[in-house]
């Protein structure tokens, strides 16, 4: 089978010493950092937004070095990213957020996209106000909308950054739970999560583990 | 001095080139008719039209208006009040040439360069062009080529109105303190006005339009991470581009008065 994403011999300025890892259709991953800062950096490797300090990167069998702008593009459009921000773009309200992928790569009327969007927030129980901006929303309600864009795209790989951090308890079990039964809706899907919090390996048994903190899979 | 000089040029060609290029990217990004992007794109673009052209229109009327009545007057206790002919030539020169595509250029960088390199330099620091970048979106064709175009319709869209008002403002107070009529004065101006002078007004406008949102979006992406860097890249967008109207306005008005002559 074809590896999502390849790793090899990676490192990072935050990372100790080189890592690799292989993810293939259907696994989930836990990537164990050692701390925060190294997430957005290790999700931005990921998906060719960064070069590594050393060795390589496969995103679907292609070096991303070698990769043009316009093919990493093509690549990331299978992709989703929820970042642990919410990474939302602060002059776009809620909804504008949420949708915008849709907007931009699909060619669907505003019916669908709106049911569409409605359906995938009904799903993780969002509650907060859609004509908002991101300023004027918590971080949990960030965070939903930035994994509700990352579904709504049904994407092959999804990569969840800092999944938990900044939720409560009842939050974390339930963006796991919901992230666990997105993960087997598609059979081929890899769904990756970088944290620096153990208690996300406990909470997800069937997971890889990969311990970037000691270059260990578990 | 001299090697000074030389740096100095070198590093003002490397800018420039610069510019040409964003804009170059931004010209290649534009979307293909049947891809579904252009919808979020074209919103961006009717933003950028209705912050920088729309909410501009009030200041550009008022500064327009002025300029027209302190022009007349001047023209007028220097020629006389019966020389219509000349004061519709001296408007025409300095108005539709020079003032109109000059002056909104410069209220442009003040109210939308600013906001711009500064929107673009918050953004880098958020990690939201990141973002942006992978949903697969790329940030030329976003963020950069809306703004350009969205801006550089606003400008030209402006100066017409500047220079309208400020005919307007021009006759307003010929007509109240010298008696001048309006078939004297509108006679004036249309045998003065050619088609080369509404080229070299448009043209002025479209460069203008383009380089100043060039600069601004160049400098507001160059934000690294700290915040301390938004209002100095707010500053060097500002001091650029006017740098780069004044630059342009001389080439172009040269450039002009050599295919007049020919």
């Amino acid at each position: 089978m074809t590896d999502m994403i390849r790793a090899e011999n990676i490192s990072l300025a935050e990372l100790s010493g080189a890592t690799s890892f292989r993810m293939t259709g259907g696994e989930m991953i836990i990537l164990l950092t050692p701390k925060d800062e190294v997430n957005v950096s290790l999700t931005k490797l990921l998906i060719g937004l960064e070069k590594p300090h050393s060795g390589k990167v496969f995103l679907f069998g292609s070096d991303t070095a070698t990769l043009s702008e316009r093919e990493l593009h093509e690549r990331r459009r299978r992709i989703g990213v929820a970042y642990g921000s919410g990474g939302l773009v602060s002059n776009l309200k809620a909804w504008e957020n949420l949708t915008l992928p849709l907007y931009y790569h699909q060619h669907l009327n505003h019916d669908d996209i709106e049911t569409r969007g409605v359906a995938v927030l009904d799903r993780l129980g969002y509650t907060g106000t859609l004509m908002a901006l991101p300023g004027h929303l918590t971080i949990s309600q960030k965070k939903i909308i930035g994994v509700a864009r990352a579904m709504l795209i049904a994407p092959d790989v999804i990569l969840y950054e800092s999944p938990v951090s900044g939720l409560n308890q009842e939050e974390k079990n339930n963006y796991l739970k919901i992230a666990t039964e997105f993960h087997r809706e598609k059979p081929d899907r890899v769904s990756i999560f970088i944290t620096s919090n153990r208690d996300v390996a406990l909470s997800l048994p069937e997971a890889v583990v990969v311990n970037l903190t000691k270059g260990q899979i578990s | 001095m001299i090697s000074m000089l030389g740096h100095w040029v070198l590093s003002l060609v490397d800018s420039l080139a610069s510019l040409v290029k964003i804009i170059i990217v931004a010209f290649k990004s534009f979307p293909n008719p049947l891809n579904p992007g252009r919808r979020p794109i074209s919103l961006v673009f009717l933003k950028q039209v209705y912050f920088t052209g729309f909410e501009s229109l009030k200041i550009i009327i008022i500064i327009s208006l002025t300029i027209g009545t302190v022009l007349i007057t001047q023209i007028i206790s220097l020629v006389g009040a019966g020389n219509e002919p000349l004061i519709g030539k001296v408007l025409v020169w300095v108005v539709i040439r020079e003032l109109g595509p000059l002056l909104t250029a410069i209220i442009v960088i003040a109210r939308s360069g600013t906001a711009i390199a500064t929107e673009l330099g918050f953004m880098k620091i958020n990690g939201e062009i990141d973002s942006i970048e992978s949903l697969g979106i790329p940030k030329e064709q976003y963020l950069i080529l809306p703004r350009i175009f969205g801006v550089t319709t606003a400008v030209i869209i402006l100066t017409i109105y500047f220079e309208i008002f400020s005919i307007i403002g021009g006759f307003l107070v010929a007509s109240i303190g010298w008696h001048v009529s309006f078939e004297k004065f509108s006679q004036g101006i249309f045998s003065s006005l050619t088609v080369m002078d509404l080229s070299v007004s448009a043209a002025k406008s479209l460069f203008f339009g383009l380089f100043l949102t060039a600069a601004c979006c160049r400098h507001g992406l160059e934000v690294g991470k700290s915040a301390t860097q938004i209002p100095q890249a707010a500053t060097k967008g500002v001091m650029q581009s006017l740098f780069l109207v004044f630059i342009l306005d001389g080439i172009i008005t040269f450039a002009s008065l050599a295919f007049r002559s020919n």
